[in-house]
Parts: C-alpha cells; sequence; structure tokens
C-alpha cells in the first residue's frame, strides 16, 4: 500500500515536471532571445563603383561617400527607427525581390496594411520624384516620410527618432566616419539613407550589356521582343529612356473608369482634377518586383501584358498613349513623347493592340533582360543585421 | 438631436394606425453574413455589427435588441524580419442596441417593420511588441487605440416567412452617433516620448443592407 502510494506519487510528480518542462520550452520559444546588431566588413564596401560601363550616370550627378553609404545602408535595415522596433525600410523594400514586396499592400509596424503597393528601389538619382503620387520631389526628405506614416514605421516624433538612435552604441563610430563627429542629427539621417539609395544602382541586365555592343547576345525571342516593344506597340511611349520610366511622369493608365485611389493630385492642362494618374514606374528588374501596378492588382508578368492587350478602360482621362491613333495605327516614340500627361481632347477609344500569343511571349521575355541577378544578391545592398 | 429623434418616434407611431393586428411572438435571430463572412471590399463602417438579434412583439409593436462582439489576438514569434520582436495583436469589440420595432404584415410570407435604435459600441485594439535592447533589457512597445460611440437611428426590416417559424430579414438603417477616439502610444524605454490622442466627433451614416439575419420565431 505504501508502494502504491509512493510509485503513484512519484508517477504525478514525473508528470508534473514533464509539463513544467514543456511549459517552460513554450515560453522560451515565445521570448526574445537576442538583440539585431550590424556587422559591417572591415574595409568599407564601394558604393561609388559600376559594374558595367555604361552611358549614362545612374547616381544622377552626386559624388557617393562609401562612408555616408555604409551608415545608410544600416538605417536602412534599422528596426528602431519604427515606433515599435518591429519594422525598418528593409521589412517592406526586400533586396531579393529589387527592393519591392510580394504583396500587394505591405503590412506597416502594426501589421496595417499600406495603401498602395510597395514600389521597387532602383537607380533614385535618376528619378525627379518619389511615391506613386508623385508627391516628394525631394529625395532627403522622402526618405524620412516612411519613418513617420502612421501606418509604415509610426515614428513620427524626430526628437525621439534621434534618441532612440543615440541609446544604440554601434552608430557613434558610422556617424564619425561618415560624417567626421558622432553628432546624430535628422539632417544626417536623412542624407546617409539617401545616399544608400543613391547607390543602390541596378545597370548590369543583358538589356545594358545589349546596349553596348547592338544587342547581339540577345535571343531571336528577346530581340523580337525588343522590337515589339520599341516599334510595334507603344510600351517606349512612356516606359523610355535609360530607365524605361520615360520622363519621370505620371499618366492614367485606364485601370478602371471610377478610381478607388485618385492617385496623383493637381489639375490637368484642361483645369479638371487629376483622376487616377500615377507614377510610371522603372522596368527595371520587372520581373522580381510582382504584384504590379499601383495597388498590385496584377500577379504576373502575363496579366499586365493581356491588360494592356486589351483591357484597358476609356476613362475620360486615359493617356493619349493608350488611345487609338486617328489613322488606326499606334503612337509611336518620338513623334509623341511628351503627350503622354496630356488628356486627348478628342476622346478616343482606347487602343487595342490585338498581339498574337508569341508577340505576348516574346514582350515578357524581353521584359526579363531588364533583370540584374548580381544586384539581388549584392552583400553591399544586403541586411547587415544579425542577432546576437 | 433629441428633437429630431422624438419627432421620428411620433411620425413611426402615427404610421403604425393601418399595422396590421397578429398574435405574440418572440424570435431569436443570427446574422449570416458575420458569420460567414462578407467581401473584405466592403469598408468597416458599412457592416452590420451585429451577429445575434431578439425581438418581440404582438403584431403591431414590439422591442428588439442586438449584440454583435468581436474577439482576435494574434501573435508573433521573434524572427530577423520582425526585428527579432515577439508581438501581441489583441482586437475586442462590442456592440449593443435597443430598439422600438413597428410592424406591418403585408403578406403571409412579408412583413415590413421599422423603428427606432439606441446603440452603444465599443472597440479597443493594442498592439505590443517586446525586444531587447543593445544593452540586454527587453523594451516593451505599445500601442493602443479605442473607439466608442452612442447613438440613435431609424431603421426598416424587411421580413420573408419561409415558414411559420422560419424567416430571413435585412436592414437598413440611418444613424446618427457621437464618438470619443482615444489613441496612445507608450514605450519603456523612452517614457518621455509617450503620447495619448483624444478626439470626439459625430457622424450621420446611411447603413446598407449589410446583414442577413435567419429567424426562428417561438
Amino acid at each position: 500500500m505504501i508502494l502504491f502510494k509512493k510509485r503513484n506519487t512519484q508517477f504525478i510528480l514525473s508528470i508534473i515536471l514533464v509539463v513544467a518542462a514543456f511549459s517552460a520550452c513554450q515560453k522560451n520559444a515565445e521570448e526574445v532571445v537576442g538583440t539585431r546588431v550590424p556587422v559591417l566588413p572591415e574595409e568599407v564596401y564601394p558604393y561609388d563603383s559600376l559594374p558595367l560601363e555604361i552611358a549614362f550616370d545612374p547616381f544622377g550627378g552626386h559624388v557617393i561617400d562609401n562612408n555616408v553609404a555604409t551608415l545608410g545602408r544600416v538605417l536602412f535595415y534599422e528596426t528602431r527607427l519604427s515606433m515599435n522596433n518591429r519594422v525598418s525600410c528593409g521589412s517592406c523594400h526586400l533586396q531579393q525581390l529589387a527592393f519591392s514586396d510580394r504583396v500587394a499592400q505591405s503590412k506597416g509596424f502594426q501589421d496595417k496594411l499600406t495603401s498602395r503597393n510597395t514600389p521597387p528601389i532602383v537607380n533614385v538619382g535618376l528619378q525627379a520624384t518619389f511615391f506613386w503620387d508623385m508627391r516628394q520631389p525631394l529625395l532627403a526628405d522622402m526618405v524620412l516620410d516612411p519613418i513617420a506614416n502612421h501606418i509604415e514605421m509610426g515614428l513620427e516624433s524626430r526628437p525621439y527618432m534621434l534618441e532612440k538612435l543615440r541609446k544604440l552604441e554601434y552608430y557613434a563610430p558610422l556617424f564619425e566616419a561618415a560624417y567626421g563627429s558622432t553628432e546624430i542629427t535628422d539632417e544626417r539621417v536623412a542624407s546617409a539613407l539617401e545616399m544608400f539609395m543613391r547607390s543602390i544602382v541596378s545597370v548590369n541586365t543583358p538589356f545594358d550589356e545589349g546596349r553596348n555592343d547592338g544587342f547581339v547576345n540577345f535571343t531571336q525571342e528577346q530581340e523580337f521582343g525588343r522590337q515589339l516593344f520599341f516599334h510595334k506597340f507603344p510600351c517606349s511611349a512612356c516606359h523610355g529612356g535609360s530607365e524605361l520610366s520615360g520622363l519621370s511622369d505620371a499618366s492614367n493608365v485606364g485601370l478602371e473608369m471610377d478610381y478607388v485611389d485618385n492617385g496623383v493630385l493637381g489639375t490637368a492642362d484642361s483645369g479638371e482634377p487629376l483622376d487616377g494618374w500615377f507614377k510610371v514606374p522603372s522596368l527595371r528588374n520587372i520581373e522580381f518586383t510582382a504584384p504590379y501596378m499601383h495597388d498590385g492588382r496584377f500577379a504576373t508578368l502575363e496579366q499586365v501584358i493581356e491588360f494592356y492587350n486589351n483591357g484597358v478602360q476609356p476613362h475620360p482621362q486615359l493617356s493619349t498613349m493608350l488611345r487609338e491613333h486617328t489613322d488606326g495605327g499606334f503612337f509611336s516614340l518620338g513623334t509623341e513623347l511628351g503627350s503622354a500627361a496630356a488628356i486627348d481632347p478628342l476622346g478616343r477609344q482606347p487602343l487595342r493592340m490585338h498581339m498574337t500569343e508569341p508577340e505576348k511571349r516574346a514582350l515578357i521575355t524581353f521584359m526579363k533582360t531588364l533583370s540584374d541577378d548580381g544586384f539581388i544578391r549584392d552583400p553591399r545592398f544586403s541586411d547587415p543585421f544579425v542577432i546576437r | 438631436m433629441r428633437t429630431l429623434l422624438l419627432a421620428s418616434f411620433a411620425v413611426l407611431i402615427s404610421l403604425n394606425t393601418w399595422a396590421q393586428s397578429d398574435s405574440s411572438y418572440f424570435e431569436v435571430g443570427v446574422n449570416a453574413f458575420r458569420l460567414i463572412g462578407v467581401p473584405k471590399a466592403t469598408p468597416a463602417h458599412l457592416l452590420n455589427p451585429y451577429l445575434l438579434h431578439a425581438e418581440f412583439g404582438n403584431g403591431k409593436i414590439g422591442a428588439r435588441f442586438g449584440l454583435g462582439m468581436n474577439f482576435r489576438s494574434e501573435t508573433e514569434q521573434p524572427n530577423a524580419t520582425n526585428g527579432n520582436s515577439s508581438f501581441s495583436d489583441d482586437t475586442t469589440s462590442l456592440d449593443l442596441r435597443v430598439g422600438l420595432v413597428l410592424a406591418k404584415n403585408l403578406s403571409p410570407r412579408w412583413s415590413f417593420k421599422y423603428g427606432l435604435d439606441f446603440f452603444i459600441s465599443s472597440a479597443r485594439r493594442s498592439y505590443t511588441s517586446v525586444v531587447r535592447d543593445v544593452d540586454g533589457l527587453l523594451v516593451e512597445s505599445t500601442t493602443e487605440s479605442s473607439r466608442s460611440e452612442t447613438g440613435g437611428g431609424l431603421f426598416v426590416f424587411p421580413q420573408f416567412h419561409i415558414t411559420k417559424r422560419v424567416s430571413i430579414a435585412t436592414e437598413l438603417n440611418l444613424l446618427y452617433a457621437s464618438t470619443l477616439s482615444e489613441g496612445s502610444t507608450t514605450s519603456s524605454d523612452f517614457p518621455e516620448f509617450n503620447t495619448v490622442v483624444s478626439k470626439e466627433g459625430s457622424y450621420f451614416s446611411l447603413r446598407p443592407p449589410t446583414a442577413l439575419f435567419l429567424i426562428i420565431r417561438f
């Protein structure tokens, strides 16, 4: 009897111990085990160098300081720049996706969704305005906007932002190396983020290589797609130039008749309020930046091509480039460039391009020549933080 | 506002003079759209918040009650992409209403009910993240938001009787409410930057039929 009781007691105690150990494990799994600290190379990365000789300056005339860009890289991935230490710029601008996000709307610091699709970051030195609605002309100002945004990072108080950074001991030597003193100011934070973003350059693509040698590196289908893109269809009327983004202009592409998101604020030449105008994005690395459009409505390039082929809506402010030409043909680059932002006084019908399946495939094949595989793996732009 | 509601009530009483009499009844219903979900594109302020519906009356006049509630709690483990923070997101909301119902039986299948509601609602959302700082201490940051509403309004409630005991109904509401919204952000490492904001307001709203009540009569 005594033995039975003892065994029972041991059994019950064992169960309690197992349950307690399991509970402890569960609790440990939820605990924050370490802190994020940046690990940087002994010698700063050469942010001012280019992998390929090109005919344009992707830095937009700015001199890149490698120490400032290094500081900017750390700030770009610094989660303490969000109100609850949860997200950084790099949380939505993922390098492996050419600094875009894989979802239509990204999650901010409280898991609330952003109102628009995260735009990729590439060759910003060649861009005149920022955000889908082009509301910000200055990159140095733009870089602080998401930090203060109540959806994105929520750190609305600049003094709070600076105090948080001052508390982090690894910033003193970074600011010293970048600016000659350890002083942390919002101007320096903005300048470093701007420098890092300017250094995020992608020019090492089959397309860039082809421009140097007459596209002899292209396959037959890639070259067919290039001809379609630049000559048969009016793609390059908006997506022209070195960045395939035209003149950093905005356009209404007829996504819908009644836009939920009105886009660019302002008035057209005719005086009526703009409706459904959004910045024309660069097509560089477009293979990696799905989903597409300002609201991420298209999951694939095939859907985008099909929309332009046959789905453009007859919005009153639809770009002239996407309307039927009076002689039945297409607008061509050169003859109409610059009028992409004009409202068509004749109200012509949306263009129906009647693409064949081989043409659609060739266009997508060509667009994939704008992919820079080295760029999305370049350690200079990667997250330097590790958990210790 | 009070005058407006009293005037509306007087109009409803006068309209009821042609209402058809009926025997006493007690009905309970559940809002199927709250159970199965509604299209994500539906704006939150247009959604009918009531899950449960109860009503009793004598065929001419009655009273109704509504109850809606929502509890959600999510947690996230620490990882590199969330700043190595543990995170919890807790949402609670409660909606209560009581109303006066006037009824007209249009046919054996159709009833047309209308009346006046008074309602209160309260919603709260709290986000907390915990991250280990470089000095080894845990930093807890919390953002909270809450919203309470008190108001009233007119409703119309068409009801289709599938059988003697089972019916379906929807409703259209014209609402007025006064609101109080409060928000706060706190962080354990820099309490001097904690913020609290409070905002009072009011609104008129026409809520479309975004409810489908499945009702059983006793």
